[in-house]
């Protein structure tokens, strides 16, 4: 069976009760498609420079990015191709195959997070368990720690843009585990690059690159709903259930003091970028987004030698040019799957370019 | 007694009480106090200041996946999306119930 189905089924979990009009801070569904087809061009000669059909993910995981990542790119691929006036129907065919083959390699048990992200193994996950230097929480700290993931996740919202988060903060678990004879719930939120100095200058960047947050949490059933950042919990309360944490960035497990500090910080970072943000006229926007977007192959263009900066084909395509229209309905909030295949272009990639149905 | 003002989609279960704050993206974080409910059309990261003292956010527009919604849940405060009127018809200062789990804003005074 295709993947199809299963991403489908998945990612509708990512707009299901949204509305296309809520992302920020460019109407990216009616932007990409004006270049998508050279950027995937592109992408398709580092694929082959790389020779990455013929490779496991466990071979090339050092050059890709967060599996939330992965899913965020094949998800922009249904609606640039039903948008696209060129439809270069082998390239999409190629790049969707390859990631979704990446995302069933390295989250084998829920590859679409339909309602996990499972990225470690059960050995991994007690050696988390069995090393990491877990204090005990309370209400005051779980509050913090609420402020600290809303600060970073704002951070990472301006430096990438809204459907580019996923590069810059993923959500893995939730586990269930057993530590010190009690049952709990396990997630493990990541913030891999606070510190993109490709995409903004220095006084938009945190003082720290990478931030992880481990929890554990008791009374409380978690569901991930196709990439990180949409975590949510089914019931309870994740102040009032978090019971154990400890929080690391760029190696350094921090205290409540140095928590607090970094929560004014990135705060007023967050705020700053996307205050400049707001300051930018359509062109600079336009031109931001394609930096951004492109940005989420660098390693895997680094590791080919190849640029992956926007060319100036790129550039001259999108220049001067309005957003397109009417591809998919800006105001509409999604309630049905089926609905969502057919706005989203899935049904129509599965049956043009993957010769399935979805 | 407690009115029912209007209603919207939940997005971060829980109750919450506290004075209305109309705040708008651009508007300075230190006119927003401690404990109060943050009104507004949809949230950004230009908020952020604001939305981390909030004991709630309402929104007008958005959904269960929208910014406001995902930082609450992960605040554990109550928040209510896609409202549509929040912002005309509530005004600042008026005393709040909201009810994330229901996706009603009620007056309390």
């Amino acid at each position: 069976m295709s993947w199809i189905k299963k991403f489908a089924k998945s990612s509708f979990r990512l707009y299901s009760g949204n509305t296309i009009s809520a992302f920020q801070p460019l109407d990216f569904f009616h932007f990409h498609p004006l270049w998508y087809d050279l950027w995937l061009h592109r992408i398709v000669a580092v694929m082959d420079n790389l020779m990455l059909e013929q490779k496991h993910y466990r071979e090339i995981s050092d050059i890709l990015e967060t599996p939330s990542s992965i899913r965020s790119i094949l998800q922009k691929l249904t609606p640039a191709y039903k948008g696209s006036e060129v439809k270069n129907i082998e390239d999409y065919k190629r790049i969707a195959s390859f990631f979704a083959r990446m995302l069933e390699e390295s989250c084998p048990a829920d590859p679409f997070a339909e309602l996990t992200n499972p990225f470690h193994t059960t050995e991994e996950v007690n050696h988390m368990l069995a090393n990491l230097p877990w204090q005990d929480a309370n209400v005051s700290i779980a509050k913090r720690l609420g402020q600290l993931l809303a600060v970073a996740g704002s951070l990472v919202h301006g430096q990438y843009n809204d459907i580019v988060t996923d590069m810059g903060w993923d959500t893995y678990g939730p586990y269930r585990v057993r530590h010190q004879t009690q049952q709990y719930s396990l997630l493990i939120r990541h913030f891999p690059n606070l510190t993109p100095k490709e995409l903004w200058p220095e006084q938009f960047l945190a003082s720290v690159s990478d931030l992880k947050i481990y929890a554990l949490y008791q009374d409380i059933e978690w569901e991930i709903a196709y990439v990180g950042c949409h975590t949510i919990a089914k019931n309870g309360n994740p102040v009032e259930g978090l019971k154990k944490f400890t929080v690391i960035s760029d190696g350094k497990v921090l205290k409540e003091k140095q928590i607090a500090a970094l929560i004014e910080e990135l705060a007023e970072k967050a705020e700053t970028i996307y205050r400049k943000i707001r300051t930018m006229n359509f062109e600079e926007l336009k031109q931001m987004v394609m930096l951004q977007e492109c940005f989420q192959m660098k390693k895997m263009f680094d590791a080919a030698d190849i640029d992956w900066r926007p060319t100036q084909e790129m550039v001259d395509r999108v220049k001067d040019k309005p957003l397109l229209t009417g591809i998919l309905p800006l105001g509409t909030l999604m309630t049905d799957l089926e609905e969502y295949k057919e706005i989203f272009g899935i049904n129509l990639f599965a049956r043009e370019v993957l010769g399935d149905k979805a | 007694m407690p009115k029912l003002l209007l209603q919207g989609i939940p997005a971060s279960s829980g109750i919450a009480e506290g004075k209305a704050n109309i705040f708008f993206s651009g508007n300075d974080a230190g006119t927003f106090n401690e404990g109060e409910i943050l009104i507004t059309t949809i949230t950004d990261p230009t908020m952020v200041q604001a939305m981390i003292k909030a004991a709630a956010i309402v929104t007008d527009m958005g959904g269960i996946t929208s910014h406001p919604a995902i930082l609450s849940r992960e605040m554990g405060i109550p928040c209510i999306v896609n409202t549509q009127r929040g912002t005309t018809l509530i005004k600042s200062g008026a005393k709040l119930k909201v009810d994330g789990s229901k996706g009603e804003v009620y007056v309390l005074d």
